[in-house]
């Protein structure tokens, strides 16, 4: 059970972190505005690196923290961010936006066009 | 030990065992079906699963090696090209194929009569024909017909839709004068699931035999069959769940464990009557493994193209190249077909192993320049029989029963290779043709071991052979097998098709001659 004071610190460094590798864009929300972080909290509790956040501040720009949180974090952001609802209407908005001017053959007319009318496999 | 009792015992419940199963189960006899994997639930392993891109990597990933469930068995694929992908479970591989169900060409079964240049079958095309449309008619395969480059093949439901991608490259082939037609495909259309329904053989096949009385018996793994002193088998010694022995007593029994798993069984059953292996007097069993030895070729393209969309599987096809042509420097040929690109997190995965994304500021921009703007096309070669390509057993490596997993010797031979050459060239043509601004190809692709074929092949003689035309072993005359082992050639199409067709026509036969095979070994 870690103090509200620990658990402030771990979740904001991990607020930090993790909005910084995935940003978001015009289309795509940021990490923490798709997926609740008290989800990667539960899952990292025994870990003994995301819980050394509870006790200091995260340095960006210290390697060793951004490859850990990255090598221990990635399978479980990818699979919390992609799985999520508002990711998942994201992407649908974003291709919609992309296709709008894109033209969808009609496989019929397509079918039509095949060179050849009579068969050509060997009996 | 414990002892039971069933009529006939089916092992294994994959594509050719559920479809033998169903067709036996209007039998008035006590069937079983026996299988070493779970049973698991419908939604897991469900095209429209919400976490599927995930399950591919871990609960469903295709390699055995990877998963080390207590189904799974060792197969070491070091000396070969090609790794072993499968799935043991209820419903076998079909859990997580593609759906895709082309038939065989009527060319398949006789390459040696025509092409001089592999084994022919004991029948041809037209004499499965019945049997592939049942099948067809029982997965409810959709597609079009008047495709010229089979005869022709009807009652197909509605085609998939072939998406901004499939027209893209659909307007190349035209381009190009290639053949090129809608795929045959295990999956129906869906307002509500984006996905489609893509029926395993537990809904086309399991359910429907068990309403008919067979009993599925999972986590069950057959260890030996057992023969009487007459070459009779009399049932199999297998290991349930919680590791106890048991022997189950059957009068007739067909293997279905597909082309790796039929020959381990009977490799691991040898006695002092077949010191190589149970009905491998013959010396065949194990040998002339064929895999269909992929390429794959991916081009990428400047506009979002929605290519990893819809239902998964092949959504187009060419058979351009498929038949042997004498300006070519190879025999045979191959099939080129249309699939999906991957989904965001695959995406991840696949440009992080060659360093194209990190997470931060680029993060997106990588991940779009990508994901839905690539269409990749595989190439599948048909592969020849070849003794020196092989299966052994491997004594080091042992599956949590004691029972010796797998050895897999194989190499691709120079027609294979100048075919595989070939296919990537065409399709860079393809590709170029379509308008793609990068191309990548390779291949063989490592973790493609689908299809395993010809390791106890069928012939008119026991000195050369293992199993009459219609499964029946030589040596022991209530044996069968149902599964892709049998196959003398492996074509170049994706075999669950055949390999159901051909279930259902040695079932078939073992209907009609039931009271002779029962009576004679009771």
């Amino acid at each position: 059970m870690l103090k509200s004071g620990e658990y402030s610190l771990l979740k904001g460094n991990l607020k930090l972190i993790l909005n910084q590798m995935i940003p978001g864009d015009e289309y795509m929300p940021s990490f923490t505005r798709a997926v609740k972080i008290e989800i990667i909290i539960k899952k990292y509790l025994k870990n003994k690196f995301i819980l050394s956040l509870k006790k200091r501040r995260i340095n960006l720009y210290k390697k060793k923290d951004w490859d850990n949180c990255e090598k221990i974090l990635v399978n479980d952001i990818l699979e919390a961010y992609f799985t999520s609802n508002s990711v998942i209407k994201a992407l649908n908005l974003r291709k919609k936006y992309y296709l709008k001017d894109t033209k969808k053959e009609n496989m019929f007319k397509l079918l039509k066009k095949v060179k050849y009318k009579n068969k050509i496999f060997r009996k | 030990m414990k002892k039971e009792r069933t009529d006939i015992l089916i092992i294994g419940a994959g594509a050719s065992g559920a479809a033998s199963a169903w067709n036996l189960s209007e039998l008035n006899l006590k069937i079983t079906c026996i299988e070493q994997g779970p049973l698991i639930n419908k939604k897991e392993y469900s095209f429209n699963n919400k976490d599927r891109e995930i399950n591919k990597l871990n609960k469903f990933n295709i390699d055995p090696n990877q998963r080390k469930f207590n189904s799974d068995y060792p197969i070491n694929s070091k000396n070969s090209p090609i790794s072993i992908a499968n799935y043991n479970a209820v419903g076998g591989s079909t859990l997580i194929y593609s759906g895709h169900y082309p038939r065989f060409h009527p060319s398949d079964f006789k390459t040696k009569k025509n092409d001089k240049i592999g084994s022919n079958w004991l029948f041809n095309y037209y004499d499965l024909e019945k049997y592939y449309n049942l099948n067809d008619k029982m997965v409810g395969v959709s597609g079009v017909s008047g495709d010229p480059a089979y005869p022709e093949i009807s009652n197909l439901l509605p085609p998939l839709d072939i998406g901004y991608s499939g027209g893209l490259i659909a307007k190349a082939f035209n381009k190009l004068g290639w053949h090129w037609w809608p795929s045959y495909a295990a999956i129906k259309k869906s307002k509500k699931l984006k996905k489609g329904i893509r029926p395993t053989a537990v809904e086309i096949y399991l359910n429907k035999a068990e309403k008919n009385g067979v009993i599925i018996k999972p986590n069950s793994r057959v260890l030996k069959i057992k023969l009487s002193k007459n070459k009779i088998a009399t049932g199999v010694i297998y290991s349930n769940k919680k590791n106890e022995k048991k022997f189950l007593k059957a009068s007739l029994i067909l293997l279905a464990s597909n082309g790796i798993g039929t020959p381990r069984i009977l490799l691991n059953s040898k006695n002092k009557d077949f010191p190589n292996g149970l009905a491998n007097n013959s010396g065949q069993l194990g040998k002339n493994l064929m895999l269909h030895p992929l390429g794959f070729v991916e081009g990428q393209f400047d506009k979002f193209l929605e290519s990893n969309e819809g239902p998964e599987g092949c959504s187009i096809y060419s058979h351009e190249f498929y038949e042997t042509k004498k300006n070519r420097n190879f025999k045979r040929g191959y099939t080129l077909q249309l699939l999906k690109s991957p989904g965001p997190i695959e995406s991840f995965h696949y440009l992080k192993k060659f360093n194209k994304i990190k997470f931060g500021n680029s993060f997106f921009k990588s991940l779009f320049d990508y994901f839905g703007r690539t269409i990749p096309i595989a190439i599948i070669c048909e592969d020849t029989p070849n003794k020196n390509n092989f299966i052994q057993l491997d004594h080091k490596n042992k599956d949590n029963n004691g029972m010796p997993g797998i050895k897999i010797n194989y190499k691709l031979s120079d027609n294979t290779k100048k075919m595989l050459s070939h296919g990537i060239n065409q399709c860079k043509k393809l590709f170029r043709t379509a308008g793609a601004k990068n191309i990548i190809a390779f291949g063989p692709v490592k973790n493609t071991g689908w299809h395993l074929v010809g390791t106890a092949k069928m012939g008119t003689s026991k000195k050369n052979s293992v199993v009459n035309k219609f499964g029946q072993c030589h040596e022991i005359k209530n044996l069968f097998i149902v599964d892709s082992s049998i196959f003398p050639s492996s074509s170049g199409v994706n075999i669950a098709s055949t390999v159901q067709a051909v279930s259902l026509m040695i079932s078939d036969y073992i209907k009609k001659n039931l009271k002779n095979l029962i009576k004679k070994n009771a």
